[in-house]
């Protein structure tokens, strides 16, 4: 059926509700992944070159 | 088959892949997203009985089926870890748990408010097997993430957690037939072998198995990833880790 835009008639907000929940549930766990191996990698590249400093 | 999942055990290995894999993985989970979302919303009919509230189906059960499909790669990855102690099973299960833990919130999210819309004027029923067993899926989930950060010993954690997850799989197979063993408000399954091509008509059969496909890219993704995250944390110290950090760097 063809419809107007975001428009659901009396069950948008519901469908509209689900939709949103679920990308905000799905884009925060991606988010937090990429963050966190990007922390990580940042974290020991500082540990490793604070060691190598000590050991110069 | 098996000499390359022997190799892929091997955390190097397995860093060097991911690396290949994770951007492919992450481009065909948006374009699937994308198109499963424009399908399911704007292209494919609403039902003659549930009117424009089935669109919630393109959501709703793909969340459903891999909160369950997780926790059985969370499972087997225990089993691995118990018998064999290969350590990446463990770290596989490690971080299975969260992304299933995101589905299982989601299904029930979005499962209650299509609920609400078909049900009446209830989010809820403390009462119904499948709504219960779901709600139980999550806080297994819940229990394994404790568990595994409960404890100093990475190995103890580890041994524990899988413990659990074990003796959870009981639950995957009373969720499944919950809705034919006992009365409830929860509709009978469709998407059930050869009876899936009869019950669903294809205009709403193929954006559900896009947005089914699309769910299964993410997941594929966000496992390669938290498990990249737990190998690094886990391995800081070793000599492949610092190569790989200095290439990284360079």
């Amino acid at each position: 059926m063809q419809h107007d835009l975001l428009d659901f008639g009396k069950w948008t907000p519901f469908i509209l509700w689900c939709y949103a929940i679920t990308a905000v549930v799905l884009i925060t766990l991606t988010i937090v992944a990429y963050r966190k191996e990007k922390r990580l990698i940042r974290e020991i590249a500082q540990k490793h070159r604070r060691d190598n400093r000590g050991t110069s | 088959m098996w000499v390359w999942f022997h190799k892929l055990g091997s955390p190097p290995y397995f860093y060097r892949f991911s690396t290949i894999v994770l951007p492919w993985l992450a481009v065909l989970t948006l374009i699937l997203f994308s198109v499963g979302v424009v399908w399911g919303l704007y292209i494919a009919p609403s039902d003659y009985q549930q009117s424009e509230t089935s669109r919630i189906m393109y959501v709703h059960v793909p969340a459903s089926m891999f909160s369950m499909s997780i926790y059985m790669v969370m499972a087997m990855a225990s089993a691995v870890t118990l018998i064999w102690r290969i350590k990446l099973a463990d770290l596989v299960a490690s971080a299975s748990a969260p992304i299933g833990a995101a589905y299982t919130f989601i299904a029930l999210i979005t499962g209650s408010l299509w609920g609400r819309t078909m049900w009446g004027n209830t989010y809820w029923e403390w009462s119904d097997p499948r709504l219960m067993s779901e709600l139980i899926l999550f806080f297994l989930y819940l229990g394994y993430m404790a568990l595994n950060s409960a404890y100093e010993d990475r190995r103890r954690a580890a041994r524990a957690a899988a413990v659990l997850a074990l003796v959870g799989v009981v639950n995957i197979p009373i969720i499944h037939y919950s809705v034919e063993w006992w009365t409830s408000l929860h509709q009978g399954s469709t998407t059930r072998g050869t009876q899936f091509a009869a019950t669903i008509d294809p205009s709403m059969r193929y954006p559900l198995f896009v947005m089914m496909g699309a769910f299964a890219m993410l997941y594929a993704q966000l496992l390669l990833k938290y498990t990249r995250c737990l190998l690094l944390d886990g391995e800081r110290n070793n000599a492949w880790v610092k190569e790989m950090v200095k290439q990284h760097a360079a």
